[in-house]
């Protein structure tokens, strides 16, 4: 479904990114995993075509995600921040890419809006602006936003990882919700439960290189001390 | 007493003479247009120091520089006397038009650079997820939030602008000072003259206020929210919980 080949990435001269190479097929979950400044959030910018690439190319589909806007039309995103747009109700951030990004009609918008509301349980909220929502409330309605497009691929940065800990279980139900319904989902996070639990497909970043690609049931069985060991026991221990 | 009465007869003659009814809507047109035209130069200038492209850095630093340390009434003067010289011969309303919006257009910058600055990169970036591009993030993203944050000051410029106006007198444009001027030149009566002049000025100032205050009320979409799940509240009789968490 999308497949980066020889991706290199760098930032005022310093490589974050180098040559990453990564086949993901539909239906695929994977998780991305890995320290702090390893490049998961870069790749994953560069995958939603926010960055342009030093070489190397993404394809989704077969098409060139550089090449135009429409290529990469069915890749949706969720960030660490939410980023709702605070002037607009719920309801009306859901609705506004389909309005003037697809032109949609403003019935048919109008209910996706709603079933979407629905399934992320804010219907009652609809009518509210971001700031009086809690922040698992309005990470809820940035995917329920980025669903509205309909994305064949989600690509989802930390989602929980700026929230209080007692709304990060309500985000990771909704996105399971998500995984359940068939979505080829990339997660970085760093809730290995929630990894497990959903993630088909483990990758390990380190220092901007795809260090490990492990089916989720083998994590289990990788050789002790290796770099991936490490770091999941690293995690354990906070 | 009389003498107090016969000022307040005066100056209400004069307020409500054609000739300071015609000024007050030549300083009116001119403070309008040259705040509009303030705002929309303004706001390329924006754009130019917000630019990734460095000449146009420059050159708008560069214009907000020359502008903001020039005298208006300097600017304005040298419109009206100056340009003729290289044969082009503007009107007095021409020239302070001129004059008064290039000076606006480097305080405006500024005002909009901060307004269209404050929305995060967060939200331009979850835009251009979505497919909308520039001119779509621009327009349903960034402006309404920056709108906001412009109007407060820009409202205050404006009604500066409506004083700053008074300078047209000096290249013969018939505004309320001038026209207050030739009144008086021709009766000696400078109190009565002037004071209609000034109860313009604070008149329009007044309402200039009150509709600062109505926009500003207008766009809190927030409060607006907020007031109208009270109403709702209130009518039916609940007092539900409105914000809380799920
Ligand atoms: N816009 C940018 N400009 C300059 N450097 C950047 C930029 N974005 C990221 N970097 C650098 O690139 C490196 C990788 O960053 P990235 O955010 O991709 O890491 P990450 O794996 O997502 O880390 P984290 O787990 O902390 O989110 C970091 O060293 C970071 O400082
Ligand atoms: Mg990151």
């Amino acid at each position: 479904m999308i497949k980066i080949e020889a991706l290199t990435k760098s930032y005022h001269g310093r490589e974050i990114l180098k040559n990453v190479n990564l086949e993901i097929k539909e239906g695929e979950r994977v998780v991305i995993i890995g320290p702090s400044g390893s490049g998961k959030s870069t790749l994953l910018r560069c995958m939603a075509g926010l960055e342009s690439v030093d070489s190397g190319g993404i394809s989704f589909e077969g098409k060139d995600i550089f090449a135009t806007r429409k290529n990469r039309s069915e890749i949706g995103m969720v960030f660490q921040s939410f980023d709702l747009f605070p002037h607009l109700s719920a309801m009306e951030n859901i609705m506004l890419a389909p309005n003037i990004v697809r032109k949609e009609k403003e019935q048919a918008v109008r209910e996706r809006a709603l079933r979407l509301l629905d399934r992320v349980h804010l219907m009652e909220h609809k009518d509210h602006y971001p700031e009086q929502l809690s922040g698992g409330q309005q990470q809820r309605i940035a995917i329920a936003r980025a669903l509205a497009m309909n994305p064949k691929l989600m690509l989802f940065d930390e989602p929980t990882s700026a929230l209080d800990p007692e709304m990060t279980g309500e985000v990771l139900d909704v996105i399971g919700d998500v995984v359940k319904d068939g979505m080829t989902v990339v997660i970085v996070t760093h809730e290995m439960g929630f990894a497990r639990r959903v993630g088909d497909r483990i990758i390990f970043m380190d220092g901007g290189i795809v260090v490990e690609d492990v089916p989720a049931a083998k994590l289990a069985e990788l050789p002790k001390h290796s770099r991936l060991d490490q770091f999941l026991s690293q995690l354990n221990h906070f | 007493m009389e003498g107090f009465l016969e000022h307040v007869n005066g100056v209400f003659d004069y307020m409500t003479s054609q000739t300071f009814a015609a000024a007050a809507a030549n300083t009116l047109k001119l403070t309008l247009l040259a705040q509009l035209l303030g705002v929309a130069l303004g706001f390329l200038l924006a754009l130019g120091k917000m630019s990734k492209w460095s000449v146009l850095n420059s050159a708008a630093n560069g214009y907000i520089w020359f502008f903001r340390g020039i005298p208006v009434l300097v600017q304005l003067i040298f419109v009206f006397n100056a340009l003729p010289q290289f044969g082009i011969r503007l009107s007095g309303f021409e020239c302070a038009l001129i004059a008064l919006a290039l000076n606006e257009a480097a305080y405006m910058a500024e005002i909009i650079r901060s307004g269209l600055s404050a929305v995060s990169k967060g939200q331009k970036r979850a835009a251009h997820v979505l497919g909308m591009n520039n001119w779509q993030t621009m327009r349903h993203v960034v402006l309404p939030q920056a709108v906001r944050l412009i109007v407060p000051p820009t409202g205050n410029q404006f009604i500066g602008m409506l004083k700053t106006s008074a300078m047209a007198s000096v290249v013969g444009y018939m505004d309320l000072l001038l026209t207050a001027q030739q009144a008086a030149s021709a009766t000696f009566n400078y109190v009565d003259t002037l004071i209609a002049a000034v109860i313009y000025y604070l008149v329009f100032t007044a309402l200039f206020t009150l509709l600062q205050g109505y926009i500003e009320r207008k766009m809190d979409v927030v409060k607006a929210s907020e007031r109208k799940q009270k109403l709702l509240i209130a009518k039916s009789g609940i007092s539900g919980e409105s914000r809380s968490a799920a």
